[in-house]
């Protein structure tokens, strides 16, 4: 693995917490979730590439979303 | 996975129209997307989770489906990023210098070390006044073997990146390469930081400006693909 950056190597392989974090489609819209509870979870970005989903106030980060039964 | 908004969020009409005074407008569709590398572009290994990253496996379909959209005509890649992995990085360039479709850059804050490439993949670039990139040699990670082959091998992984940026760039290979081995600029490193216009001057980035210049110039490409088509299907 080669890392090109000019971050100290030590800053990027810190160890931290690590979230539970999901790729789900909102309304279409691929969306990073992090899983903050049973069923529940918060909007952490938007990974679309239409800028006008950026506008809209359902997916913005930071909106919880609940996940539907069995999924 | 599908999921759905909390029912009385503050999604609704009446909430957005109290918070906000303002209410759901119907939203148009772009003819230009815009693909946002932020942070540290994240390769063959998942970062620990400090690490703001971009994924290779969301932005190479994304890729894909921007040039097959009917609807999408323009790609506007907006960079502000500390480098990453170098195979994912060229994955990304490699992708971007091949769509049909016309690609402006644009870097903002920093495009360093591996954005450099995914900055001059685009067919045009440009970096704000106060944008930097670092360019600086690579370095090996996890075990490194004493022999010359490793020194080949990085050379020629290097070798990978200089000759992509000269090929997509108005920079000569032996300037690229004076950069990066320059010595007495970075402080923890060899290499040098390029400003701004410095990049510009360098031949590294087309032109200096911000969101209006590259989405002009990314007007102007979409008419000429326009007027004349690729030769290929789309």
């Amino acid at each position: 693995m080669l890392l090109y950056t000019p971050l100290p190597l030590e800053l990027v392989w810190e160890e931290g917490k690590v979230p539970i974090q999901r790729l789900c489609f909102l309304k279409g819209v691929p969306v990073l979730v992090e899983v903050t509870g049973r069923g529940e979870g918060k909007i952490v970005r938007v990974l679309a590439t239409d800028p006008f989903s950026f506008l809209d106030v359902a997916l913005t980060p930071g909106q919880k979303v609940w996940f539907r039964e069995g999924e | 996975m599908m999921m759905e908004p909390i029912p009385e969020a503050k999604t609704s009409a009446l909430a957005q129209m109290r918070e906000m005074g303002t209410t759901v407008v119907p939203q148009p569709r772009s003819n230009i997307h815009c693909l946002t590398i932020v942070g540290q572009i994240e390769g063959h290994l998942v970062l620990p989770p400090q690490n703001k990253t971009t994924k290779y496996e969301h932005v190479l379909p994304q890729l894909v489906a921007l040039e097959q959209h009917p609807e999408v005509e323009g790609i506007l890649v907006i960079l502000n990023t500390v480098g990453g992995d170098v195979e994912a990085g060229l994955a990304i360039a490699e992708m971007l210098a091949s769509l049909s479709k016309p690609t402006v850059s644009l870097v903002l804050g920093g495009g360093h070390s591996i954005g450099v490439p995914i900055a001059v993949g685009c067919r045009y670039s440009f970096i704000t006044e106060t944008a930097s990139m670092t360019i600086h040699p690579i370095r090996l990670t996890g075990q490194v073997i004493g022999v010359p082959q490793t020194w080949e091998y990085l050379e020629k992984m290097q070798d990978r990146v200089i000759k992509f940026v000269v090929r997509h760039s108005r920079i000569e290979e032996w300037r690229f390469r004076e950069l990066m081995f320059r010595s007495g600029e970075l402080a923890r490193d060899i290499g040098t930081v390029l400003v701004g216009r410095e990049a510009v001057d360098c031949g590294l980035i087309d032109e200096v400006g911000g969101v209006r210049e590259a989405l002009a110039k990314l007007r102007e490409l979409i008419a000429l693909n326009r007027a004349s088509p690729p030769p290929f299907p789309t």
